[in-house]
């Protein structure tokens, strides 16, 4: 069971721990901000299942949940109640969650606290995580601390990348079907009494070539039904961190970090669509210098100053690829941003004081310059460029007025300007010209929250209510693309998110058991609007989602742990337009579990096996394309060895299921094997 | 359940009206004509245009649309000729068909698209009902429709599938056949020579593939990718095709990566053997569709887009004629009287209206009639994007029209008076493409 110090009481020992610790972060920005804040993770086994301090909208993930497991970053998070998963493909492949009906959009990622955009406006992929190099997954659900901002509708969810806490060197490699093997590294090596260097770097790779059957997209002729091998869609990544981290005279620490990520790969097209040559390529390289000051009683602050080139460019050749433009030589399309991000803190946590008040304030800009990188005049109508500064500012109070209760408040609020370059198009007939154009925006989040009963009382109590807001991004306000209309008026989403239930253990049979009620609303949200030949964005969404999420755990036997997480939800759409009012939300269930039992047997074998459903969803808005209930199974068997070493044999969607409406289908690898040995020393 | 009727050319076309006029339904909107430019203006603008409006006034004798006009030939030739007749001599013509007692259905066949083209559904419902509902027939979400009898076609961007409308009431058992055409191929038309054969019309490709009507699949190609604007567009942009006097006329777009930079062109063909003929260039820019009327063809172009999207009123689109006898083309009107690009046509061969939807900008796309003989051109009012169905009934006299607008769609009958909404359900998704079957 993992246990995560975040009292104030064990601050001072967080601090010693994270003081030394070297954070390598994989394919994001590097933080250790959090890390901080958070301690250390421990698997510890307990005799009763302990509860999140943070609040029932959080939970925890450590690494040994995963590890050898071959899941992915979204199938991992699935497993929780209230989260939803979309995937694509096999590894690499793009995969979102959506929260408590929240659509994935709306949901802010952040690798070691630093988010995560797509530039293109829609969701960020998961599928780039590569959980090798992340120690923890943090999920903040229908939920956004402070330090993330409001721009969180569906909450937060933030990989923490491999600590050094525990001083570890460790290697891990794995392979699996379709050719899928990984392999990282991590030291950490201390050259100085004052000077530390950690090292965190990994390979991974997978052809993904796994059969499939191919529906031809015609459902009403099987004759020309075929089981095919998926083409084209391999995926490779290398991705590091590698970090400095100097401790001055006057106890203040400074940190130089550095992260590089590539991804390449095919991009294999739908189903009955096959590509050949048509890929993807995204690099990124930060460097951040971090300055943390001397722990006093109470106070504590630190600031950050990073860099980041971030490039993503597809490719495609259409008379091979049958998708993108319709074009006869090969295309390249994409972008390239440089971003500059100064950041402050400043951090209230007393260690004793009446009514044990804590607070923090966040202060943080982004100055980012985007541009075009396309060899042709279709990816982008013209040279563009977009240049966006935006200023956050984000508080978070607590106190304890009595014993029995715990109050939190925050409140954050985010201005912009966004300004898009001026230029002659590509394609014209004439020399039409698109103008320049900029905006400028305000919006504010906020929180409330309570929960009644102290935390070693049997029965809990809890309620929150929250106001958040998903800004638009940048290319849904100006989109440079062929076909595709700005929309520079366009407003924020907003969402208002409650939760309310209770949370009660016992230790005779060694239960614990959350029932959570929940609302998410949302209005104005942008969805892309078709016309004629064009798309443009339209603040017209609006969705309600009400439920209940379930979670038992029960450790009654020694040698065996179980958990139950399951969620029954009403997720409508509650937009104005006949044809999508009162529908299922796209990928949406009503009813969805996981079952989780692990067997610890002699000899150091653990054996896990996983039941995972959700009922049948629609892969549409207007409910029109209907995706079969499914039913996975998963099974993983480990070993430790005495020597650090610990091996797994895992084996993913046992029964090869893979339920994909024919006109929306991206085929999935179905059964899957993997085995993995990490060596720590 | 379709409703068997008396059908001879106008007599239907009279119960049509009758039938929709007279049910009173909440959602029937008088739709008055606004004027945007007489004919004398338009005569004045142009020497072809004068001299085409001779043309059109004294010929007249032709059929309909050429969506509509297909259907027409193999469906009921005296529908056909009932069709084709003047307003002067209609009276005489009911008589005459009214006598002949055959049993005919004409049933609309629709398919519905939502706004963020994810999702479809075909509907059908009988003309003399006015009333859709769903067939239950799951085709995907990018479908356009063409009929040839009781046979409709359901074109997607990778197969295409031949319904029989005489049992859409059976769900999922209307549908005869399905095959795939190849990946993203785009089929935009059939032209059909027969019951049995037809040429399939692909903007994807620069081909023209013959198909076999009963098994769907492929006996013959005509490579039209000459015809590209440049050696570097993907395809020549073929549009629409027809049969006409035994000759397969197709009508190509000629568009540089999706730039309109050269007038588009007609392209002939034998009808049976396709063998090339014949070209014909276009006047202006990016064709969309094109009717038949009086034996001569009417094309609608949509020319080159603004910066914003938009379509300028210009000389860059408009109306033409095309004369294939004299292989000539004209121009009747331009954008500059319409307002815009063309986006679709169909045309009554009987009150000699061409209505053409006509795209100004984004969501701004009004159903316009131009009177073929007075040159007269009046918008139609309370349509704001005529972007979905476009079909004229040859056997109803009824212009189907889909109003895509977001928030606010509908699918309308208009009798040249007074639009009348359809009645379809609840949820019924906006209309995108629409034909007659009849048989």
């Amino acid at each position: 069971m993992r246990k995560t110090s975040v009292q104030n009481a064990l601050l001072p020992y967080i601090f010693a721990c994270t003081s030394f610790c070297l954070i390598p972060v994989s394919a994001g920005a590097a933080d250790s901000l959090h890390v901080q804040n958070l301690g250390t993770s421990e698997i510890l086994r307990e005799e009763v299942p302990a509860f999140s301090e943070e609040g029932p909208s959080f939970v925890a993930i450590d690494s040994k949940a995963w590890e050898g497991k071959n899941l992915s970053a979204g199938e991992l998070l699935s497993k929780e109640a209230g989260i939803q998963m979309q995937k694509f493909g096999g590894m690499g492949s793009f995969e979102t969650v959506s929260v408590r009906g929240a659509a994935a959009k709306t949901v802010l990622i952040c690798i070691d606290g630093v988010p995560v955009e797509d530039a293109g406006g829609g969701a960020v992929s998961l599928g780039s995580i590569d959980l090798n190099q992340v120690e923890r997954i943090e999920i903040y659900k229908s939920y956004a601390p402070a330090k993330f901002g409001g721009n969180a509708i569906g909450g937060v969810i933030n990989f923490i990348s491999k600590s050094e806490a525990k001083n570890r060197n460790r290697i891990l490699a794995s392979y699996g079907s379709h050719n899928a093997y990984e392999i990282s590294y991590s030291i950490s090596h201390e050259l100085s009494e004052q000077l530390r260097f950690s090292s965190l770097a990994g390979f991974r790779h997978s052809d993904n070539d796994y059969e499939f059957l191919d529906r031809n997209g015609t459902k009403f002729n099987t004759e020309d039904d075929t089981v095919r091998m998926r083409k084209n869609a391999d995926y490779s990544q290398f991705s590091g961190t590698h970090r400095f981290r100097y401790l001055h005279g006057n106890g203040a620490f400074s940190n130089l970090i550095v992260t590089h990520s590539n991804d390449w790969g095919g991009n294999p097209g739908k189903e009955s669509n096959q590509t050949v040559i048509a890929g993807f390529e995204k690099s990124l390289f930060l460097t951040k210098y971090l300055w943390e000051s001397p722990y006093t009683n109470s106070v504590r602050s630190e600031a950050a100053l990073s860099g980041k080139i971030d490039k993503s460019v597809s490719s495609s050749y259409y008379p091979l690829d049958k998708i993108g433009y319709n074009y006869n030589q090969y295309l390249e399309y994409g972008s390239i941003g440089y971003t500059a991000r100064p950041e402050y803190r400043l951090i209230y946590e007393p260690s004793s004081s009446p009514m044990r008040p804590h607070g923090t304030l966040n202060l943080s800009a982004d100055f980012e310059y985007l541009e075009d990188r396309d060899n042709n005049t279709l990816g982008s109508r013209y040279d563009w460029s977009l240049e966006k500064i935006q200023g956050d500012a984000a508080a978070e109070f607590g106190l304890s007025p009595i014993p029995l209760i715990a109050i939190d408040w925050s409140l954050s609020g985010r201005a912009d300007w966004l300004h898009r370059s001026e230029g002659i198009l590509f394609n014209a007939v004439s020399r039409d010209t698109i103008d320049d154009e900029q905006t400028k925006h305000f919006y504010w989040a906020g929180r409330t929250s309570i929960r009644i009963g102290k935390s070693d009382w049997p029965v809990q109590g809890f309620g929150a209510v929250a106001k958040y807001f998903r800004a638009p991004q940048t290319m849904e306000l100006y989109g440079v693309r062929e076909g595709v209309i700005s929309n520079p008026d366009l407003k924020a989403e907003r969402g208002f998110n409650f939760e309310a239930g209770i949370r009660a253990s016992e230790k005779r049979f060694r239960n614990s058991l959350q029932i959570l009620y929940f609302e998410t609303h949302s209005k104005n949200g942008i969805v892309w609007v078709s016309s004629a030949n064009f798309v443009k964005p339209l603040n017209s969404e609006k969705t309600h989602t009400r439920g209940v999420e379930v979670e038992w755990e029960n450790r009654t036997f020694a040698w065996l742990d179980l958990s139950l997480k399951g969620t029954v939800q009403d997720p409508r759409d509650l937009s104005d337009i006949s044809y999508y009012k009162d529908k299922l939300l796209t990928n949406e269930p009503v009813r969805s579990f996981h079952l989780t039992g692990t067997f610890h047997l002699p000899w150091q074998f653990d054996l896990t096996g996983e039941l995972h459903y959700r009922s049948r969803t629609f892969s549409d808005r207007a409910n029109r394309e209907r995706v079969s209930p499914e039913t996975l199974l998963h099974a993983s068997l480990s070993h430790n060895f005495s020597t650090n070493a610990r091996v797994t044999f895992a084996v993913n969607n046992i029964s090869d299921e893979d339920h994909q409406n024919i006109y929306d289908s991206y085929p999935k690898p179905g059964r899957e094997y993997k085995a993995t040995i990490v060596q720590d020393f | 359940m379709n409703i068997k009727i008396k059908l001879s050319g106008l007599l239907v076309s009279a119960i049509m009206v009758a039938s929709l006029v007279g049910c009173g339904s909440d959602s029937s909107s008088s739709a008055t004509d606004e004027d945007i430019s007489s004919s004398s203006e338009l005569s004045s603008s142009s020497e072809d245009l004068s001299s085409s409006s001779k043309n059109s006034s004294s010929s007249g004798t032709s059929s309909s649309s050429t969506e509509a006009s297909s259907e027409s030939k193999d469906a009921s030739s005296s529908s056909a000729e009932g069709s084709s007749d003047s307003k002067e001599n209609s009276s005489s013509s009911v008589e005459e068909s009214s006598s002949s007692e055959v049993l005919q259905n004409s049933v609309i066949v629709a398919y519905g698209v939502d706004a963020g083209y994810q999702s479809g559904e075909l509907t059908f419902g009988d003309e003399t009902s006015a009333e859709l509902k769903k067939a239950g027939i799951d085709l995907g979400s990018d479908i356009k429709l063409v009929a040839n009898g009781k046979y409709v076609y359901a074109l997607a961007p990778s197969n295409v599938t031949k319904i029989d409308a005489s049992k859409l009431s059976d769900g999922e058992a209307a549908v005869s056949k399905q095959q795939s055409i190849g990946d993203y191929a785009y089929p935009y038309d059939i032209a059909f020579i027969d019951e049995t054969s037809g040429w399939l019309v692909l903007n994807g490709r620069s081909s023209i593939l013959k198909l076999n009507l009963e098994t769907l699949a492929a006996t013959d190609s005509i490579d039209i990718s000459a015809f590209a604007a440049t050696t570097e567009a993907a395809t020549a942009s073929a549009v629409a095709g027809a049969i006409v006097d035994g000759k397969l006329v197709v009508l190509i777009g000629r568009l540089d990566n999706y730039v309109a930079t050269k007038p588009g062109l007609i392209a002939v063909f034998d009808a049976e053997s396709g063998e090339f003929q014949d070209t014909i260039p276009l006047n202006t820019y990016n064709p969309m569709a094109f009717a038949e009327h009086n034996g001569k063809l009417l094309v609608a172009t949509q020319g080159t887009y603004n910066a914003s999207y938009g379509a300028d009123a210009d000389e860059l689109r408009g109306l033409e004629e095309v004369d294939l006898s004299v292989k000539k083309a004209t121009v009747l009107a331009y954008g500059t009287d319409f307002g815009g690009g063309l986006y679709k046509l169909a045309v009554d061969n009987i009150s000699n209206i061409a209505y053409v939807a006509v795209y100004k900008s984004y969501g701004d796309v009004p159903l316009v009639s131009f009177n073929l003989g007075t040159k007269k051109i009046s918008t139609v009012k309370n349509i704001a994007d005529a972007e979905g169905a476009f079909y004229w009934s040859a056997f109803s006299t009824i212009l189907y029209v889909g109003d895509r607008s977001y928030g606010a769609s509908a699918f309308y009958a208009y009798d040249g008076k007074n639009l009348e909404s359809l009645t379809e359900e609840a949820d019924a998704l906006p209309s995108y493409s629409a034909v007659i079957a009849s048989w």
